[in-house]
């Protein structure tokens, strides 16, 4: 392979993943938060891991924390295999329009690549959002990265708002819904199911037929994700505390 | 059997040429998958002075089951295709007449045909046992659609350039890249965009209307012939970072015809497009080239066959 190849660099396609973490004050009863933290940052190495199996994909962490406002978390594209994740604090009301809003930024061509995989975004709520949440959506949704974004969703505990979450979850609200989390159990389990299988999902996609719009009966994910092992068995009733 | 030339007699004609290559994904061989792409290129009648060439990438996806096989009928549909539109029109000296054909016939042939071979093939091989419950366990609402149009199982794009004494035809149903290049090194992209080909979503010859979903650039030929046409699947754009970094692809192969000559780039094309997959999108990789020979270093002149 002596001779020189035509064209310029070569380089892998960045996978951009979002945490959308709720933390109001709610999410500090019971120990929500903490279970939180712990399930994100328990799941790093798998998801490294993960990452690593697929050189062609470069995942990129960033993490938007909302309650009275929202704000970056972690707001630059970090390399998974530098990520770590610093504890998330409850306090305050649910501003998620706003999050949807500071995501939406994020969202446009340029800083998103045209030819980035769709990213992945992952919202965790455990209750009603106490803004105008819609118009933060309704940005999301204009945008071209923003439908065909993977949208996926934990609720935590009993109070989560399932309809705000499946309008979150678009196109994936039908084929996947909400993941209902009523334990650090379940948490845990479904924060490590978007951290590995969601991530090597999403970073070798094939490709899928446009479907018409006007045929919304067939609209159909462009990354089909499978439900997370044990979805529809439901938690054990004992170990319920949210 | 030569082509007619009726416009443009007794002035300077190129000779064609054509080669390409496809290879495997990196992460296709990963996963024990094979190359969901096709490539074909045919001596066209009128010998070197014409020239056609196909591509066509299978979806790939759990649904598309049977897209390597819907990309090969579809290179094989697409070559014959066009050589029997270009000798229907061979005597025909209004360009915008062929023109008028291209633009209204040949997407409704294309995609008529590559239906009628696909249920040509599935009438000789239904479906397996071992196909219907991978589609079963991929989602079972899939399975229902599914059996409604059946030819979704052969889903691929398709991509098709067709040279002659007079004009180029090119057409494209989906996401990858028809390039041409200039004498001078300039890359241009002759067919309109389509803003939905993105996100891993692309039109197919599966869709019930995709004859609608053609792209198509007729150019009349005259005096300024490119000196290449470039046809490429997506996991070769994918590969690089830019659209720059792309297309340079088109004025660095130029210069090599000029400067190591066709065996050259014939011998190293593997590599290449191995070495993009491997570094790069990790998909199957495909690029096809229609170059004229007159700009190959020492005129080397060959004949080639897919």
């Amino acid at each position: 392979m002596d001779k020189k190849r035509p064209g310029g660099e070569l380089a892998s396609r960045p996978l951009h993943f979002f945490w959308i973490a709720d933390c109001s004050g709610s999410m500090g009863v019971d120990g929500k938060i903490q279970s939180l933290n712990n399930a994100i940052r328990e799941a790093i190495p798998e998801m490294r891991a993960t990452a690593s199996e697929n050189p062609n994909a470069q995942v990129l962490m960033r993490a938007i924390r909302f309650s009275s406002g929202a704000q970056w978390h972690i707001s630059q594209p970090t390399p998974v295999e530098e990520f770590k994740w610093e504890d998330l604090e409850a306090d305050g009301v649910t501003d998620m329009g706003k999050a949807f809003s500071l995501l939406a930024e994020q969202l446009t061509i340029p800083p998103m690549e045209e030819r980035a995989l769709p990213p992945v975004l992952v919202l965790v709520s455990d209750g009603q959002p106490s803004d105008d949440y819609f118009s933060g959506l309704k940005k999301i949704d204009e945008l071209p990265w923003g439908i065909k974004a993977v949208r996926l969703s934990i609720a935590i505990g009993e109070d989560a708002d399932h309809d705000v979450l499946k309008k979150f979850m678009g196109r994936y609200a039908e084929e996947v819904g909400p993941l209902q989390a009523n334990n650090p159990s379940d948490l845990k389990n479904y924060v490590k199911w978007v951290s590995t299988e969601v991530v090597k999902t999403a970073s070798s996609p094939p490709s899928a037929d446009l479907e018409k719009e006007s045929e919304p009966e067939s609209i159909i994910t462009n990354v089909p994700i499978l439900l997370p092992p044990g979805r529809y068995e439901g938690p054990d009733a004992a170990d319920d505390v949210w | 059997m030569e082509f007619s030339q009726k416009a443009g007699s007794g002035k300077y004609q190129p000779s064609w040429g054509m080669l390409g290559e496809t290879v495997c994904g990196a992460s296709h061989l990963r996963n024990n998958r094979t190359n969901q792409d096709a490539l074909k290129w045919l001596p066209a009648p009128g010998g070197s002075s014409c020239a056609v060439m196909s591509a066509s990438d299978g979806h790939g996806s759990a649904r598309h089951f049977r897209s390597n096989i819907g990309a090969q009928l579809a290179v094989d549909v697409a070559s014959a295709a066009l050589i029997e539109f270009m000798e229907t029109h061979r005597e025909t000296e209004n360009l915008s007449v062929i023109k008028g054909m291209a633009e209204e016939k040949v997407a409704p042939m294309l995609h008529r045909r590559w239906k009628a071979a696909v249920n040509g093939h599935l009438a000789k091989n239904p479906f397996t046992e071992e196909e219907l419950t991978l589609l079963q366990k991929s989602s079972a609402d899939l399975t229902d659609k599914f059996f409604k149009d059946s030819a979704s199982a052969y889903g691929c794009t398709l991509l098709s350039v067709l040279v002659t004494p007079t004009y180029a035809l090119l057409l494209q149903l989906g996401d990858g890249d028809i390039l041409t290049v200039t004498e001078q090194g300039e890359v241009q992209r002759p067919l309109p965009d389509d803003a939905r080909l993105f996100a891993e979503e692309t039109t197919s010859l599966s869709m019930q209307e995709a004859w609608r979903e053609f792209r198509i650039c007729f150019q009349a030929l005259s005096r300024r012939y490119p000196a290449l046409f470039l046809i490429t699947t997506d996991g070769y754009i994918n590969s690089f970072p830019s659209d720059d970094d792309f297309c340079k692809v088109g004025c660095d192969i130029l210069n090599m015809f000029r400067e190591n000559g066709l065996e050259d780039i014939r011998n190293n094309l593997p590599i290449w497009l191995k070495e993009a997959s491997h570094m790069g999108s990790g998909d199957d990789v495909t690029l096809g080239i229609v170059f004229r020979k007159d700009i190959v270093h020492n005129n080397q002149i060959e004949t080639e066959g897919s």
